[in-house]
């Protein structure tokens, strides 16, 4: 039974009125309700009534509450404050009579349902066993201290008591052992959801975790669930747009012209047409080839000039072959050919207007020759250059699939590098050897 | 919980937990103040509950395959806490015992304590003590020793298969396993005595006749 | 879990629409001329 008690009423010293408590805040006073004065704080009866009050007053579940949880109702009948030397953290004592006692453990604003097991867990390969489920070491070798207490609890809690404890993981949930030289419990630890505890007790919402904040040993990682969610829709939009890249993008109706460019002679300007874009906007695509390009380059400006409103679509192509021999034998360098791809022509007719110029590499000394009729050197004009285009209606765009692919991946990209940030902070507290791949498995394992 | 008589009108003041020191009388609205020997502490130490079980007297039910009712009642009490130990007589005339701690419940029957014996039990019999997570094996089951405690016992009630001596005190270690078995092993000035059993939830035993607490919505077993 | 699964869905939805709108227009960021893309590239030889 409870200690013997004296009870006793409590009236105004000064005129043996009814005395009624003031609660302000965390001050809690005690004031004659007839005379008005404040009872003296040193009365005995006083301090134990406002050290009570002050205390419950502090509190986020007062003492007395009762809350609904998991279909059980229960009260919180005592508190308390532990510290382990790294943290502190609160246990609510909640009991039923005819359900017994369950723990409330509240750490960083986040809320465990703790029950005390029957059962000794098993161990096997590192890891302690509890009705199937495996839970891995995470902190050992810990002491914890009671640092304050308030209330009603299966055993006379002191400030000061002190137990060895042994903590271990799977994500949402805690496998704790406690043991002093006369007991030894093992108590199974569950994370509640915001919505479950709130309904239960009117406690403050847990916080979000953002990166810089560090997660409690069992918190589970809220991206996991989230990226396993979004792989389908990912997986399932790369292939939309690989079918939408095959699908669009066809070249039709290639039409080719072509003219020689004699090169270090002047620029060629040619007009090709008529190019028509029957509807809507399209995209061209003008392949430049210079297939006896040696030695040199040529510089290949195109333009779509819309017959009606002379606006101009431009781009530039540079087709170039160089080769020769050194020690490592012969090389060669430069592309014959180039693909331009000319975005968004309004509908309308065109003339293809390329501008093409030659260069030949090297000084003019090594395309000149004696004439002997004019009795000096003189430059020799180099054979002319092929410039022949192929322009084509439609154009593929690979660069609008890459672009396209790196948005879908950026989101759950983004959401892999929170959670490794997340799991980096978590298992950083973790005691003993450093964690390895298989703390990063564990961590990835549903609740 | 704990009614008491208001000093000033009379009325019932009811105090819910053994922790609030105070409660204001519906009637006369004097603030009555309790006062347990521990008030001093109060922020220091916990309070004690008070002595409430569903389990009562008379209180019926099945275990170990029999039907059964509670007759009797020891209340142990250690430094800084109490439990009880229901006495339930079998359906088949025998006696065995519901121990009620913490909330939970172990159902026992004696077993004779002979030889061979867990090395930890002759050890506890001869006076040595023992460490919580020592192992031993009793009939062929790994234990642990989960709790050893020096207890004196309180107060007994209903029908006992002994007298209980004034200022009985006794030595009680603890022991379960990881399938939820348990034994309980308790040495005094005249003897020692070993139980065997498992732990039971109330639902477990469907009890029928437990005791109704004022507040409390009784769950529907049996 | 869910709403963050849907907006995820709307995002990609959005991106294949981008895609779309852009095939049938025949226009890309990246596309050589255009209205668009009017700044040229470097002029002259490219290779030693």
């Amino acid at each position: 039974m409870a200690e013997e008690a004296t009870v006793r009423t409590l009236a105004c010293p000064a005129c043996g009125g009814t005395v009624a408590i003031r609660a302000a805040g965390y001050t809690v006073t005690l004031a004659c309700e007839y005379c008005g004065s404040l009872i003296d704080v040193a009365h005995p009866d006083a301090r134990l009534i406002t050290r009570y009050a002050e205390a419950q007053a502090s509190l986020t579940i007062p003492l007395g509450t009762r809350g609904s949880l998991r279909g059980v109702e229960w009260e919180a009948i005592g508190w308390l404050e532990r510290t382990d030397g790294w943290a502190a953290w609160e246990e609510y004592l909640l009991f039923n009579p005819y359900h017994g006692y369950r723990w409330l453990i509240a750490q960083d604003g986040q809320w465990s349902l703790g029950t005390m097991l029957t059962a000794t867990p098993r161990y096997d390969g590192g890891e302690m066993i509890v009705d199937g489920r495996s839970y891995s070491s995470f902190y050992h070798d810990n002491r914890a201290r009671v640092t304050r207490v308030v209330g009603e609890f299966y055993w006379r809690v002191k400030v000061g008591e002190e137990v060895r404890s042994r903590d271990y993981v799977r994500p949402g949930f805690m496998l704790s052992l406690e043991e002093d030289d006369r007991e030894q419990s093992w108590t199974l630890s569950e994370l509640l959801l915001a919505h479950e505890i709130r309904q239960a007790f009117d406690v403050p919402y847990p916080p979000r975790w953002w990166p810089g904040m560090t997660p409690l040993a069992h918190q589970p990682s809220p991206y996991v669930q989230r990226i396993r969610s979004w792989v389908p829709i990912g997986a399932i939009t790369i292939v939309a747009l690989l079918v939408l890249l095959t699908l669009f993008g066809r070249t039709m109706q290639p039409q080719t012209f072509g003219f020689p460019v004699t090169p270090d002679g002047a620029s060629v300007s040619q007009s090709f047409g008529p190019i028509t874009v029957p509807v809507g906007r399209q995209a061209m695509t003008v392949e430049t080839l210079t297939s006896n390009v040696e030695q040199g380059w040529v510089d290949i400006d195109i333009a779509f000039v819309n017959r009606k409103t002379q606006e101009s679509y431009e781009a530039y192509a540079l087709n170039e072959h160089y080769s020769g021999y050194d020690s490592d034998g012969g090389w060669s360098e430069g592309s014959r050919s180039q693909t331009l791809k000319v975005a968004s022509l309004p509908a309308g007719t065109y003339d293809l207007v390329v501008d093409a110029q030659a260069h030949h590499w090297g000084s003019s000394a090594d395309s000149s020759s004696w004439n002997p009729i004019a009795g000096r050197y003189e430059t020799v004009s180099q054979p002319p250059v092929d410039v022949s285009l192929t322009v084509a209606r439609g154009a593929r765009f690979l660069s609008n699939f890459w672009l396209a692919l790196l948005l879908v991946l950026v989101p759950p990209l983004l959401m892999l590098v929170l959670h490794i940030l997340f799991e980096n902070a978590r298992l950083a507290q973790k005691d003993g050897p450093d964690p390895d791949a298989s703390d990063w498995i564990r961590g990835m394992a549903n609740p | 919980m704990q009614t008491v008589a208001c000093p000033q009108c009379g009325a019932d003041v009811l105090f819910r937990s053994p922790a609030l020191p105070v409660r204001v009388c519906g009637y006369c609205h004097a603030l009555v103040v309790r006062r347990a020997q521990g008030a001093q502490a109060m922020g220091e130490a916990a309070v004690l509950p008070f002595d409430i079980s569903p389990i009562q007297i008379g209180t019926m039910g099945h275990c170990f395959g029999l039907d059964f009712e509670i007759i009797g009642r020891v209340r142990w009490s250690w430094e800084d806490g109490a439990w009880n130990e229901w006495l339930m007589l079998m359906a088949d005339g025998d006696h065995a015992w519901l121990g009620e701690a913490m909330g939970q419940f172990m159902a026992l029957r004696e077993v004779e304590l002979k030889n061979p014996m867990a090395k930890v039990l002759r050890r506890l019999a001869n006076g040595t003590t023992v460490v919580p997570g020592e192992k031993a094996t009793i009939s062929g089951h790994d234990y642990v020793v989960t709790d050893i405690r020096t207890v004196t016992c309180l107060a007994c009630e209903g029908e006992l298969p002994f007298t209980a001596p004034s200022g009985w005190e006794a030595l009680s270690v603890d022991f379960r396993n990881k399938d939820g078995w348990c034994a309980s092993f308790q040495k005094d000035r005249r003897e020692a005595s070993l139980y065997l059993g498992h732990y039971v939830t109330l639902a477990d035993l469907s009890p029928r006749n437990l005791r109704t607490l004022p507040g409390w919505t009784m769950p529907a077993y049996g | 879990m869910k709403s963050s699964s849907f907006l995820y869905a709307l995002w990609c939805l959005g991106v294949i629409g981008l895609y779309l709108t852009a095939a049938s227009q025949g226009y890309s960021p990246f596309a050589d001329g255009g209205r668009a893309a009017a700044v040229h590239g470097t002029y002259g030889p490219t290779h030693k």
